[in-house]
């Protein structure tokens, strides 16, 4: 990284002009008198950044924050309203999912295309053109228009598009959330290897562990204006509070909403049963003699949420009413990861030194879980499960729910892995085998 | 004044960047006449057609008289050939910027060369024609004279006034997009009302001033003043000065157009 400057914007904003019609477009454009035609939408407001040369910097925000709109003027395709950028050096950019490929034109075709458009000549890419080939790596499909490519298939052809031409800032925008793992891993690396030659870059990603492992830098958008930059780490952070935060408010929201609807609130503390949100992907079994009427996610201030962080305290809660009497009730979660294999679970079943009061038809009770998140950061899918356990090998399911809600962890990945630790390393010098 | 910094920093911007037209014009003149079967021999057999249909509906069927000793066919390739060149690059022009909207969105680069491109790969064809009447005029017995040289004047004429019309029509377009419908119907008008497949003479004489208004008019007629009549352009220095005043409204004015439009482009493709 030096002192110099790569990228400088200077109070940009970027009003999307509403108009009811395009023909008012044309008109507001070429009335001498500037008569006003528009709703004014400000996708950007008043961003002023500063980005040197060599600095790798991570964009985040939500939808509709405005990281596309920005990139989009720095790149130069779009005109900021007001304000100035300035850029020194050579852009190639992967704005929304690709390049500009036509769709009729072989993928060869449009890789030529667009190099000339960077002012390449013929020759130069003569030269480029088995690199960028060997890197997308797509085969015979090289001369197969564009059209019927597969999704990952366009952005692997883009991204070798975008990274082979000797950018001196590159601008990736969630291009690469498309491509493999392997194509990711190799993307990076590529990345990399830009970043150690001295390029600038640039990326918008919902991927925070890849903010926080290639950034110098990162930056927040929220409402089209800078909310917040600084550390990769601690902006991310603040990006997952945030995120909680507008949870929470659209939980009010539901519950006032379900007030007004005079539907039944059985819980008077807790609101979100999370078996009556999107049961789309939810599986149940079970014969029936009990049933879980409701399941909540507590965080460790108690917020109803699921979204948890790294080595935080989180209860789940689980309603459960008895069909008939039974002996020995235990009740259970488990957490696993997306191809279903369980990584972290509380059971009273596996608690031998606990008993559980016998219960009778008619029931209804209140079961919390209490455990400490030992998950790394990644979305992870919960399941709950009431049964019977009357010895070792004599067990049976009165209801299970797999799969009721993803769970999300947040927070700074300590180490590579699943498990989120504390751990000390001591290194000491115990001689020299050359003496 | 402002407009016209602007239309000065526009064509230094597109003189810079003389080489990317280079390499653009090669590749759309070869997706173009390359891109189907019979590719290249459809540019030649459509006019082509068209010359044999009124060559037998007026020669054969109207009986129409030589003109001045001229063989009907001859008298109206010459003016339909660059009748063509316009009205191609017209076409072609005004769609330059929609049809590359899947780059405009996603690149940045001199947007103003893309009508431009378009114009220069008619060119390509319009010369072939160029050496088809040539060639027809020496089978038909003419010996080429210095006159021939002044079709490279008409041409450029040609150039810069369907530069700036396709400025304004490929920008508008974007925006409104009836536009393609009327200029398809302005067209068609002009065909028929520019002394193409007629002579100015059939016309009574109070009608000619008007046809006169037409800078079409001015290329068309010189095309065949450089074939047939042999007259210089400066013998009706009058006609001339016109003619370079509007061009020049119409390029500077195309220019000013484009410039001021361009910013918007991105947002409503």
């Amino acid at each position: 990284m030096s002192n110099e400057i790569a990228i400088k914007v200077e109070d940009v904003t970027k009003i999307y002009k509403l108009y009811d019609s395009p023909t008012d477009r044309l008109k507001e454009a070429l009335n001498p008198f500037r008569k006003k035609y528009h709703r004014d939408f400000h996708a950007i407001d008043g961003v002023s950044l500063e980005i040197m040369k060599g600095e790798t910097v991570g964009i985040i925000g939500q939808n509709g924050a405005g990281k596309s709109t920005l990139l989009k003027m720095i790149t130069g395709v779009l005109t900021p309203s007001s304000g100035k950028i300035q850029v020194k050096g050579r852009i190639s950019a992967l704005l929304e999912l690709g390049a500009g490929f036509n769709p009729d034109v072989s993928g060869l075709e449009n890789v030529y295309f667009n190099g000339t458009l960077m002012g390449f000549t013929k020759e130069e890419l003569d030269a480029k053109i088995d690199d960028v080939l060997a890197f997308a790596d797509i085969g015979a499909f090289i001369h197969q228009p564009v059209k019927i490519y597969s999704s990952g298939m366009f952005v692997r052809l883009a991204f070798a598009m975008a990274v082979h031409v000797a950018p001196e800032i590159l601008i990736v925008d969630e291009a690469l959330s498309v491509g493999d793992t392997m194509f990711q891993s190799k993307c990076f690396e590529k990345i990399k290897s830009l970043m150690e030659g001295g390029a600038t870059t640039l990326f918008v990603t919902h991927n925070v562990n890849a903010i926080n492992t290639f950034c110098n830098r990162a930056i927040m958008l929220d409402g089209g204006k800078v909310f917040s930059q600084g550390p990769p780490q601690s902006i991310t952070l603040q990006y997952y509070e945030m995120i909680r935060e507008k949870d929470h408010l659209s939980q009010n929201f539901k519950k006032s909403v379900k007030k007004i609807a005079g539907e039944e609130i059985t819980e008077s503390t807790r609101k979100i049963n999370l078996l009556k949100g999107n049961t789309s992907c939810i599986s149940k079994y079970g014969v029936g003699v009990a049933t879980i009427k409701g399941c909540f996610l507590l965080n460790s201030e108690a917020t109803e949420t699921t979204l948890i962080r790294c080595g935080e305290s989180f209860a789940v809660i689980l309603n459960i009413q008895f069909n008939d009497d039974i002996d020995n009730p235990c009740y259970g979660f488990s957490i696993s990861n997306p191809m279903g294999i369980v990584l972290l679970s509380s059971h009273t079943y596996h608690d031998r030194t606990l008993s559980f009061d016998k219960r009778a038809k008619g029931d209804v009770i209140e079961v919390e879980l209490k455990t400490s998140m030992l998950l790394n950061p990644g979305k992870f899918l919960l399941s709950i499960g009431v049964g019977e356990h009357r010895s070792a090998k004599d067990f049976t399911n009165f209801d299970v729910v797999k799969n009721i809600c993803e769970i999300e962890v947040y927070g700074k990945s300590s180490y590579h892995g699943i498990i989120h630790h504390d751990s000390a390393i001591r290194v000491s010098l115990k001689g020299s085998a050359d003496a | 004044m402002q407009s016209f910094r602007m239309f000065l920093s526009f064509i230094a911007e597109l003189l810079s960047r003389r080489n990317l037209v280079y390499e653009l014009t090669k590749r759309d003149f070869k997706s173009v006449y390359f891109g189907s079967y019979l590719g290249i021999v459809w540019a030649f057999l459509l006019p082509l057609a068209n010359v044999f249909i009124f060559w037998f509906v007026f020669q054969i069927g109207f009986r129409a008289q030589p003109k001045g000793g001229f063989p009907f066919i001859l008298w109206y390739i010459t003016a339909l050939i660059i009748w063509n060149f316009f009205s191609d690059s017209v076409n072609n022009g005004m769609n330059s910027v929609t049809q590359n909207r899947f780059v405009v969105k996603k690149v940045a680069f001199s947007l103003g060369i893309l009508p431009i491109v378009k114009i220069l790969s008619a060119l390509i064809i319009h010369l072939f024609f160029i050496l088809l009447v040539m060639v027809l005029f020496i089978v038909y017995g003419q010996v080429p004279d210095l006159h021939y040289l002044q079709i490279i004047y008409y041409l450029f004429a040609t150039f810069v006034f369907v530069t700036g019309l396709s400025w304004i029509t490929s920008s508008v377009v974007i925006f409104f997009r009836d536009l393609r419908q009327i200029v398809s119907i302005v067209m068609q008008f002009g065909f028929f009302l520019t002394p193409i497949f007629w002579d100015l003479s059939i016309l009574p004489e109070k009608y000619h001033i008007m046809m006169k208004f037409n800078p079409v008019f001015y290329i068309v007629e010189g095309y065949r003043e450089s074939f047939i009549t042999k007259v210089w352009f400066w013998e009706h220095w009058g006609m001339t000065l016109y003619f370079w005043t509007v061009t020049a409204g119409v390029f500077v004015l195309g220019a000013v157009v484009f410039r001021r439009l361009r910013p918007h482009f991105a947002d409503v493709l």
